[in-house]
């Protein structure tokens, strides 16, 4: 009887501990992370500075002094290089550790391990695109170069030196929460951000969409649709800019495209990843020094995907932001000079559809003889336990991405991926010496060793020069070769060249004394090489050229204006139209009101202001029923974007596509617009009395910076800021200006500005979580503390100092 | 008497070795004091709830005033609670259930080694 009673309340007892220390259906190990010793609680920060005085260091060689400012960016004094980034390595680690897991996870495909089945085919489509063995092949290439391989070594030293002496109550929260422990970095993880800003930012493109659209419509109706160039732009490049090498030739071979068409097309980039960045000459400028200004529009999440730092030693002093995880700074400026980059949409994939000779796979058919394929297995963990293995087939073009199992199609289709990023890359590198450079001609010499993904880099230095670089590994294409689906068993299709990068695309020192880019088309046709995107942006460029042509004696000031500014180009270009489209003469006093909104409206999409709403939702519903026909094809087609939509508005007023198709009768564009007008107003109404919305415009599109986990009360909604899509200042519901930096290039010493809608620290338990938000909104900037000397300066709020151990 | 020994005891061990031990050391001291103290199982259980939920409970809350509940009112929205308080009350539970269920297991364990007492001719 007491042996039983003693196991019955052991058996229990037992029973308890482990269920409290397990994660059952999503919820947290409630006995750990309820435990004040040890669970959340222990995450939860007071006010002030929590920072150590001291810390000491295994590895180091000599002390290193850190310096805080206010918005808590490190200044990180150091000996020499190794000891920087070990110090770096360990700091990032310290404000962000479970971001960069998650990360390298999201890299290495291996989520599923800590999330579970559902992110299993993500990690997939990850692996099968190739981004785990991109970062591997990146190592390799950087394992020659002996400058740079100490850094990450270094680095990676840092973050486990941190790793290293965590106990789980030090835990960040996020591993807590989904119950799993911090794992070792290295060097390969420090490798993660070339993967990741490449599959962001040169990853879009629309062949097979193309292909589809192509068989659907037939030539003509598709060059309507999708044209590659409209008039009225403003390309990157200056047209004045005369090219006056001797181009090399392709020629277009006289062959079909394969129609194939495709359903169910993989996952794209958001279209809303963009960037703006503008320098002004010293003939602008107030001051008469050049001035720089860049904000990467991207995701707006929490943690930042940026960490801002300031990086020192005897022969290196720059400042900016990076990917946590990464120790060279991607935005930023240094003593002499500063450089900005926006993403420059130029396909980089192309798909070949690849025949295989039976049911092995392996060997696929390439002119007219059978090749081997590679297999590669590979295996996936699962939370729980289970195994997933997937084989990847590769081909000479690529990984097999489409096969019978992923994306299958009748079991049919395969088509291998081709994609810039996959080939071996020195972007690291080139990124490494720009934050050395000390001129223009350093700075050129790194662009050689730029592979892409595509920027325009903007450059302002002391010495007064400003440039727009767009450097990268280009193939040679004839006119629309990669635009569609191309046959992987014909040589004809294949790329035969790169363009030399001495015929790359730059202009310096422009006349016009500004230089500018925002995701807009690279340049004009008369480059002799052809270029081509599916996803041009087309207002926010001729905006910010717009001013910069009219602004002189510029100051810092007005750079942040003009990085703030809410002209809503697309509204300027549309709205007269839609609303001459009205048939006044049937309005109710409530479709006068919002006519009225609309009429007084000056196109800013400030914070306050209810016009923006009403705009937006009408034209949302406008452009949603324009192309209701595009809904109803059971094969993948985008729809033609909001430019070309306005300018066939604009022009055909008997539009084939205004027809509303669930109606019996047959609209017209003013019936179209007539009828979208009382939608919004309806919907409007709707929201106004029923959700108790006031339409003020930033309640209305709620710009929301969220959790990489999309937890609720881990995200800051309902910020108030202006702007949107296609505006300068391009806060849209979540995606927006994800660093805003502006530069004055004064050669007795750089002064700089910067904001982003986050913090340096990624805990939720941190008073300063997000504490930037509110000022990046209102659009203002903190002062950037850089120096000469920065060791007495009133911006320092704490010193920490670094001890070998 | 042994029913404040056993809180001040679970109370003063699980404090000090919790900074350095696992969670659950909380379910092993328990069990110890159960062990060395036993009795009433009734009065075992009781006081390892009280020991353990208590310094639980009062350690959670004193946290949460110090950071002004910057985190609790964050998580509290991850659980179908409404008000942090319940984060507070739930860690006392959950360190009152562990310890009491420690210190019953202990004791259990010691009477399987204990004669019951034939009745004292005096009491």
């Amino acid at each position: 009887m007491k042996t039983f009673r003693f196991i019955f309340f052991l058996t229990i007892t037992i029973a308890l501990g482990v269920s409290l220390n397990t994660r059952i259906a999503g919820v947290p190990p409630l006995g750990k992370f309820l435990s004040p010793f040890h669970g959340f609680w222990q995450n939860a920060e007071e006010a002030g500075i929590n920072y150590e005085e001291t810390l000491d260091m295994e590895g180091l060689t000599a002390p290193v002094t850190v310096y805080y400012d206010e918005m808590r960016i490190p200044h990180i004094y150091a000996e020499n290089e190794t000891d920087l980034h070990r110090v770096q390595g360990y700091l990032t680690a310290r404000d962000r550790l479970w971001q960069m897991d998650f990360f390298s996870r999201l890299v290495f495909g291996r989520l599923s391990e800590v999330l579970g089945e559902r992110t299993l085919n993500f990690d997939r489509f990850n692996r099968r695109i190739g981004l785990k063995k991109m970062t591997e092949d990146l190592l390799e290439t950087i394992q020659s170069d002996p400058d740079l391989l100490p850094v990450l070594n270094a680095y990676s030293d840092g973050v486990n030196a941190y790793i290293d002496q965590l106990t789980y109550a030090q835990y960040p929260l996020e591993f807590k929460l989904l119950n799993y422990e911090p794992e070792a970095w290295s060097p390969l993880k420090s490798c993660l951000a070339y993967a990741m800003l490449s599959n962001t930012l040169s990853r879009g493109e629309s062949d097979l969409e193309n292909t589809n659209a192509l068989a659907l419509f037939g030539k003509d109706m598709f060059n309507l649709l999708y044209p590659d160039q409209l008039g009225n732009l403003d390309p990157v490049i200056p047209k004045e800019k005369k090219w006056s090498f001797d181009p090399l030739k392709v020629i277009k071979p006289n062959i079909p495209y394969p129609l194939t068409t495709t359903k169910k097309t993989i996952e794209k980039p958001h279209p809303l990843n963009g960037s703006n960045n503008f320098a002004v000459s010293g003939s602008k400028s107030k001051s008469g020094h050049v001035m720089l200004a860049n904000e990467p529009d991207l995701e707006l999440t929490l943690p930042s995907i940026w960490y801002a730092y300031h990086l020192h030693t005897d022969d290196k002093n720059v400042m900016g932001v990076t990917v946590p995880g990464t120790p060279v700074i991607l935005i930023g400026f240094n003593d002499s000079i500063s450089w900005g980059v926006t993403n420059s949409p130029r396909d980089q994939v192309d798909w070949y559809s690849i025949q295989f000779r039976d049911e092995n796979r392996s060997e696929y058919l390439y002119n007219d003889q059978w090749f081997k394929v590679e297999k590669q297995i590979e295996v996936f963990k699962i939370a729980g336990g289970a195994t997933y293995t997937d084989t990847i087939i590769y081909v000479h073009h690529g990984p097999v991405v489409y096969d019978r199992n992923f994306f299958p199609e009748n079991g049919k289709t395969n088509y291998a991926m081709k994609w810039i990023a996959h080939f071996p890359s020195t972007t690291i590198n080139a990124m490494y010496e720009i934050n050395k450079a000390k001129n223009y001609e350093d700075f050129t010499k790194a662009m050689v060793k730029f592979q892409g993904p595509p920027q325009n880099f903007m450059f302002g230095s002391t010495k007064g020069d400003i440039a727009v670089w767009l450097p990268g590994k280009f193939p040679v294409k004839w006119r629309e070769q990669g635009k569609y689906l191309m046959d992987g068993s014909n040589p004809a299709y294949e790329w035969k060249a790169y363009i030399p990068f001495e015929h790359s695309l730059f202009a310096k020192n422009p006349e016009r004394g500004f230089l500018s880019s925002a995701n807009q088309h690279p340049v004009d046709t008369l480059y002799p090489y052809y270029t081509y995107d599916h996803n041009y942006e087309y207002y926010r460029g001729r905006r910010i050229n717009d001013r910069l042509r009219i602004l002189k004696d510029m100051i810092p000031k007005d750079m942040m204006k003009l990085q703030n500014d809410n002209f809503n180009y697309m509204a300027s270009e549309s709205l007269p139209m839609m609303l001459n489209y009205l048939d006044t003469g049937s309005f109710d006093t409530q479709a006068w009101n919002y006519h009225k909104t609309l009429s007084e409206w000056d196109y800013f999409n400030e914070p306050s202001l209810k016009a923006p709403s009403v705009y937006q939702l009408w034209w949302d519903i406008l452009y949603q029923q324009i192309w209701d026909e595009i809904d109803t094809v059971s094969i993948a087609i985008d729809r033609p974007n909001k430019y070309v939509t306005i300018d066939l508005l604009k022009r055909d007023s008997s539009l084939v596509f205004a027809d509303i198709l669930a109606t019996n009768a047959r609209e017209t564009t003013r019936d179209l617009i007539n009828l979208t007008y009382q939608k919004a107003i309806d919907s409007l109404d709707v929201r106004m009395s029923q959700n108790n919305e006031d339409l003020s415009w930033f309640t209305f599109k709620n710009t929301t910076v969220r959790h990489l986990l999309r937890l609720d009360p881990f995200s800051v909604d309902q910020v108030r800021v202006g702007g949107y899509a296609s505006i300068v200042n391009a806060a849209s519901k979540g995606h927006g200006p994800s660093w805003r930096m502006v530069v004055e290039m004064d050669p007795a010493g750089t002064k700089a500005w910067g904001v982003y809608p986050g913090s340096q620290t990624g805990n939720p338990g941190s008073p300063l979580y997000g504490h930037m938000i509110s000022r990046w909104a209102s659009g203002e900037y903190y002062p950037l503390l850089f120096g000469p000397e920065i060791k007495n300066s009133d911006q320092v709020i704490f010193t920490q100092t670094i001890q070998p151990q | 008497m042994k029913l404040i020994a056993r809180i001040i005891l679970i109370i003063l061990f699980t404090y000090l070795l919790s900074f350095v031990l696992q969670w659950w050391i909380i379910i092993a001291i328990s069990f110890l004091v159960g062990f060395a103290l036993y009795g009433n199982g009734f009065n075992v259980f009781i006081s390892g709830f009280l020991g353990g939920g208590l310094l639980w409970l009062s350690y959670a809350w004193y946290l949460d005033i110090k950071t002004s509940a910057i985190l609790s009112e964050k998580i509290v929205e991850l659980f179908p609670f409404n008000d942090n308080i319940f984060l507070i009350i739930g860690a006392g539970v959950v360190g009152g259930l562990c310890a009491g269920l420690g210190a019953l297991t202990g004791n259990s364990f010691r009477l399987m080694f204990v004669k019951r007492k034939t009745k004292s001719f005096y009491s």
